[in-house]
């Protein structure tokens, strides 16, 4: 229907959910799909119109291949545009700060193992400053 | 005749003041609930096409972001759960909405299951038939507060090729090979979606809180 066609969408999507699909279809790629989000990401931001999730999906992959600082970066602007993300957000930054120092086992059975920060120290400790997303902070 | 146009009309406009009647209490539950932000899960897939729980999550967040809500982002949630040890999506569906929505901080959870995904290949062209089963369950109570089907039916380029005569059918038969070596789903996918989600007021999902004002 109207998937497909940029001028009526609320958001600005870029063909993500093709790039999305073509990245199931070939697994292998990823580098290819992060820069495929990168633009994106880019485009829909000049347009003012990113839609929901797309930074944090962005930034997941930026994970993935162990670039967490910025994937921090793109975790808080998900945090920041959407408030309904905030909580998975500070999980999502306390693990790529925790990924450095690989937490062992998790410490509950799942399903709430890993998503989760491993223990203790809070969102608070792990929230980066001065990288120009305030809004995080609240 | 006058008199029996005039009854029927009336019975028409009996039934349709019962379906408008019947609307806001369909939607009661997700109405009371009101959530704003959606968790979609991966997909059950009980077809016989691995391709097709694909298909369908690459595509499901485009309407339930356009219809106003926060679709959690599709693809780290299905990573994430794999990391957790629930890279099984019928584990997923059949664990609490409670447990499930509180990792992400969703207020609902959205499961599909794909009941068929059928190609039918025949000289002219491909048909593929699609039915998918849609639940929302809300994370506070668990209950389901919404549910809804899609089924779709779906030629690929099935006209291309104009002209008619020969020309015609060898367009078809080159589009039939063509679907047959690469098929593009997507636009199946997006419509089986799009059929179960969108329709409101319909058996679709009511507006989400970033919906256009306008309603457009």
């Amino acid at each position: 229907m109207f998937a497909g066609c940029g001028s009526h969408t609320q958001y600005e999507w870029r063909g993500y959910d093709t790039k999305l699909y073509d990245h199931y279809k070939n697994p292998s790629e990823q580098q290819k799909f992060t820069e495929e989000m990168k633009e994106v990401v880019m485009r829909a931001e000049e347009e003012g119109r990113v839609p929901p999730g797309i930074y944090a999906e962005y930034g997941f992959l930026l994970l993935e291949q162990g670039d967490r600082r910025t994937a921090v970066q793109y975790f808080q602007k998900e945090a920041a545009k959407w408030p309904e993300s905030r909580m998975l957000m500070e999980k999502m930054i306390a693990v790529a700060e925790k990924r450095f120092t690989k937490p062992g086992a998790p410490d509950q059975p799942p399903p709430a193992g890993s998503v989760k920060p491993a223990s203790a120290p809070s969102a608070a400790t792990t929230k980066p400053t001065g990288t120009g997303n305030q809004e995080v902070a609240r | 005749m006058r008199r029996l146009s005039l009854f029927l009309s009336l019975i028409v406009a009996l039934v349709l003041s019962a379906c408008a009647h019947e609307e806001p209490s369909k939607q009661e539950k997700f109405l009371a609930a009101a959530p704003r932000s959606i968790l979609v899960v991966p997909l059950v897939n009980k077809s016989v096409d691995v391709t097709a729980a694909d298909y369908m999550l690459s595509t499901v967040s485009f309407p339930l972001a356009e219809h106003g809500f926060y679709v959690f982002p599709v693809n780290l949630v299905k990573r994430m759960l794999e990391d957790d040890g629930l890279a099984d999506a019928s584990l997923v569906h059949s664990s609490s909405t409670t447990k499930l929505a509180a990792l992400f901080g969703a207020d609902c959870v959205l499961y599909i299951t794909i009941e068929r995904w059928d190609a039918k290949y025949a000289v002219v062209s491909t048909t593929v038939t699609v039915g998918a089963s849609y639940e929302i369950r809300d994370a506070k109570t668990n209950d389901v507060i919404w549910k809804n089907k899609a089924e779709v039916v779906y030629t690929p380029n099935n006209n291309s090729g104009g002209g008619g005569g020969i020309g015609a059918l060898l367009g078809a038969i080159v589009s039939a090979a063509v679907a047959k070596a690469a098929p593009d789903y997507m636009p199946l996918a997006r419509q089986a979606n799009n059929q179960a989600l969108l329709p409101y007021p319909g058996n679709g999902i009511p507006p989400g809180p970033y919906a256009p004002k306008e309603g457009k």
